[in-house]
């Protein structure tokens, strides 16, 4: 399963990317094995993992037991600094 | 009724926002508008660039509107809109409306306060100052849906 991240912000700008694309073996994938996978494929982003949220198809995912389908739209939320 | 995009590019009206919160029935109508100002945490700032994931603050933008009008439904509140700026921003635009319309005051302004809160507590946007020693994102809460 091949799940594409988008990034934002400050983590874009480490990245140097909007958009990573993370291998996984498995086919059914929770959002911790997202995490996992995430450390291991782009080390660059492991200081700030810890800190972020993540979301799918819009909403923020409460549980890291959540499960992500083909096709889901997922994104990594750094802290957030919207309004005035 | 007009359409409201809740996250634009554009210079945010706060008169064509008035006009579409406004009802009959309401006897106050709160206009919130945030305000680029030129100082945070004791040093000057120069700008603001906003970034937003669009999609999802758009989202997120409608579920504060739903979260307020439920919670106020006993309260005679008619209306809420929200919509935010994004881009680069010079000091004194606004980058937040918030508008409630209500029969009383004193639910106008609370769910006015408690829009504004959540929007700083759960939409995806992001802010870099610019100031003379250059620019930095500011340091963001984790969110709380």
């Amino acid at each position: 399963m091949e799940i594409s991240v988008q990034l934002f912000a400050g983590l874009r700008e480490v990245m140097e990317s909007d958009l990573l694309t993370v291998r996984l073996d498995q086919d059914l994938v929770s959002v911790a094995s997202l995490r996992q996978a995430l450390e291991e494929q782009y080390p660059k982003l492991r200081p700030y993992l810890s800190g972020v949220a993540i979301a799918v198809n819009e909403e923020y995912i409460l549980s890291d037991e959540s499960e992500l389908t083909d096709g889901d739209s997922v994104a990594l939320v750094p802290p957030i600094a919207g309004g005035s | 009724m007009i359409e409201i995009p809740l996250v634009t590019a554009k210079v945010l009206d706060s008169s064509l926002i008035r006009s579409a919160v406004q009802t009959d029935e309401s006897g106050a109508v709160i206009i919130f508008e945030g305000v680029v100002r030129n100082h945070h945490e004791g040093h000057s700032v120069i700008r603001l660039e906003y970034e937003a994931y669009v999609e999802m603050a758009t989202t997120q933008i409608s579920h504060v509107r739903d979260e307020i009008l439920s919670a106020f439904r006993e309260r005679e509140i008619y209306e809420v809109i929200i919509q935010h700026r994004i881009g680069a921003l010079d000091i004194g635009d606004t980058s937040l409306v918030v508008a409630v319309s209500a029969a009383h005051r004193a639910d106008a302004f609370e769910a006015a306060l408690q829009a504004v809160d959540r929007v700083k507590e759960t939409v995806p946007i992001w802010k870099k100052e610019w100031s003379v020693d250059g620019a930095q994102w500011q340091e963001g809460i984790d969110p709380k849906p």
